[in-house]
């Protein structure tokens, strides 16, 4: 691994987005749902980088874009200072023995009709790695890694318990001997007890083998666990980005904020003196979000100027701590505070989201 | 010791099985499969061992006993038809020819089902489009006209029925594939597969295709029922083979429905026959269905 300080991962400016597709015979283009517009986002090597935000913000479209399972629209990705934003399947093939994902429905991850050693040896067989005969002990040593009996590999996945399939999931992403792992919820699917040893397990297996983490989230405990930096998503963009720790103990964007103050605390007498901020409203579309700060017409802190004609940028307000938000200051220093709202309606018609195909 | 040692060491215990082991495990204990077996196994043999089994030869004629004037009797247990051909003995020959015509045609309709709803489901788009506009247009045709319609045009006899008969049942063969594939396409283990880099037709054979044709199988079997019925009803509409000596069951049925008053029987054997047939392949058609699905998985 050549390590000469520029980051594993760049994204600059990353849109990827999904038209709207109506009409019988010929497909007319009607829109686009935005799932993702406009991420920036570096990640350093042998770092853990959290993704976190609510469901259908986008972040697991940033993560299979970045594996390019996804056509990027427009933007860069830059992996290990090579642009692979619109590498052909052919010349991407190489780049994909280091890069892997890890999925979070372990059922649907792994293929029923095979056996585990052949989805665990099918990376090794396909990049040409291992010949019939050092298939075998190839799987059998990685199934150990992953703590499953080296002779699990002749049987099928469903004779497994979810947090045993996530393992088999991880056997396979290793195989390739990868730099960086896309972690897609790995854990969120699973109970609690089991939770913690895949969280482990991970843990042991980025020091053993140098891997660089995306970890892609939405419970906020287990992030902060394993994460070095965290990143909060809202509606396609990136809010915030911030150290673990202080974002748990100085979070910036109202949006973090109410996030965090929604956490329970298993402490009832903190728990009755603390205060809820609940957002009032759904997610808006992403096929047609609201206009210059996204969060507006959901924010507590929402002020009159600025929040709705003008995109806040990401800023540097300590260090390694940005937030995309205008009032961060004031809202820090405790200028601002929050108030309830209505949610605003103004919800756009229902759309059909047709899936891309392939690429 | 940890709770994943626990588990390995249960699992450890017992035998890994495949989808297919454990399906046949399934069908072993479902009672209408059996029933189906049965019937469908005993057509195959009686079809495969036709000239050990017949006891006459079913072309052979003899006026002197044709028709009404000798009824069932032990040496013609189904009787003679009216041209004192050995019944019994048609009947069995007859198997050969509809279970030769509704594999023949079944494999003409799923081999090119099976292309058009794979190109249609995989590529998607305006091929998609395309492919599935033209099987909307065979579909809106009954079926049993389209194959009069072909069999018009190709002109009557054994290898046309089949075309034809196979032609009706494309449609249904390309949808069901291509809806199936539609829903494996998403699958995560189908972006694991194209996250280690694994070509897209190795993606479609490998990962998509086998777990997108256990409703194909089923309607296979299925299919193999609905073919025999068309075959019959072609033949018994005078579209059948036109060697009016062939033992078809369909041509038998129109043959004897004149004599429907004095020798009912004549008619009622070849018909019996077709639905033992079909309720065979519907049986197992079921029994698949239910064995295949892998919501049941696991269980039993």
């Amino acid at each position: 691994m050549s390590t000469n300080g520029r980051p594993l991962l760049e994204l600059d400016a990353l849109k990827v987005y999904f038209p709207i597709k109506s009409g019988l015979v010929l497909d007319r283009h009607v829109g686009d749902i935005k799932a993702v517009d406009g991420v920036s986002l570096t990640i350093e090597r042998g770092e853990t980088l959290g993704l976190v935000g609510e469901s259908g913000c986008g972040k697991s479209t940033v993560g299979r874009a970045i594996l390019r399972l996804y056509e990027p629209t427009d933007g860069r990705i830059v992996f290990d200072g090579r642009d692979i934003t619109h590498l052909r399947e052919r010349e991407l093939r190489p780049l994909r023995r280091r890069m892997q994902m890890i999925f979070q429905d372990p059922f649907a991850s792994l293929n029923p009709r095979h056996s585990v050693g052949r989805i665990v040896g099918e990376p090794l067989r396909v990049h040409g790695l291992a010949s019939r005969r050092t298939v075998g002990p190839r799987v059998r040593e990685l199934l150990e890694i992953v703590g499953l009996p080296s002779d699990a590999g002749s049987r099928y996945p469903h004779e497994f318990s979810g947090g045993q399939r996530q393992r088999i999931g991880l056997a396979r992403s290793l195989a390739l001997n990868p730099d960086f792992i896309v972690a897609d919820e790995p854990v969120s699917a699973l109970d609690v007890s089991i939770q913690a040893q895949i969280v482990n397990l991970l843990e042991r297996l980025q020091r053993e083998f140098e891997l660089t983490y995306l970890f892609i989230a939405h419970d906020l405990a287990v992030v902060r666990h394993i994460s070095d930096r965290i990143a909060v998503m809202y509606l396609g963009s990136i809010v915030e980005v911030s150290p673990a720790d202080d974002l748990y103990t100085t979070p910036l964007h109202p949006y973090t904020i109410s996030l965090l103050s929604a956490i329970p605390i298993p402490d009832p007498a903190v728990e009755r003196q603390r205060e809820t901020i609940l957002l009032a409203g759904d997610l808006p579309s992403p096929a047609n979000p609201p206009k210059a700060c996204r969060f507006h017409t959901r924010c507590p802190y929402v002020q009159p100027t600025r929040c709705r004609d003008e995109t806040p940028p990401l800023r540097e307000l300590l260090p390694g701590h940005t937030v995309a938000c205008h009032w961060a200051e004031d809202i820090r220093a405790g200028k601002i505070q929050p108030h309830e709202r209505e949610a605003e309606l103004g919800a756009p018609p229902p759309v059909t989201v047709e899936i891309p195909p392939p690429v | 010791m940890s709770v994943a040692e626990l588990e390995a060491r249960e699992i450890a215990l017992e035998r890994p099985s495949g989808l297919w082991h454990d399906a046949w495990h399934r069908l072993k204990r479902n009672p209408g499969a059996i029933v189906g077996f049965v019937l469908v196994l005993s057509f195959v043999l009686v079809a495969v061992f036709a000239p050990v089994l017949a006891p006459y030869d079913p072309r052979r004629q003899g006026l002197e006993g044709a028709l009404g004037s000798s009824g069932p009797s032990l040496d013609h247990p189904f009787g003679l038809d009216q041209l004192g051909r050995d019944q019994l003995s048609r009947i069995i020959f007859g198997a050969r020819f509809s279970l030769l015509i509704g594999i023949v045609s079944v494999a003409v309709g799923l081999s090119v089902g099976l292309v058009l709803g794979s190109i249609a489901g995989y590529i998607g788009g305006f091929v998609d489009t395309v492919i599935m506009r033209l099987m909307d247009v065979m579909l809106s045709i009954p079926g049993l006209l389209l194959a009069i319609g072909i069999v018009a045009m190709l002109g009557p006899g054994l290898t046309q029925i089949m075309v034809a008969v196979g032609a009706t049942q494309i449609p249904i063969f390309a949808r069901l594939l291509r809806g199936s594939i539609l829903a494996q396409r998403e699958n995560d283990f189908v972006l694991a597969a194209r996250a280690v880099g694994v070509p897209r037709r190795t993606i479609l054979a490998s990962h998509i295709l086998p777990n997108a044709i256990s409703p194909v199988i089923v309607q296979g079997t299925l299919a193999l029922a609905t073919a025999i019925i068309d075959v019959a009803g072609l033949g018994f509409l005078g579209l059948g083979p036109q060697d009016p000596s062939t033992p078809e069951w369909g041509t038998m049925l129109t043959d004897t429905t004149r004599y429907l008053q004095t020798a009912p029987y004549l008619a009622l054997i070849p018909g019996a026959a077709i639905v033992m047939s079909v309720l065979g392949f519907n049986l197992i058609g079921d029994g698949l269905r239910e064995a295949l699905d892998p919501k049941l998985r696991g269980r039993g």
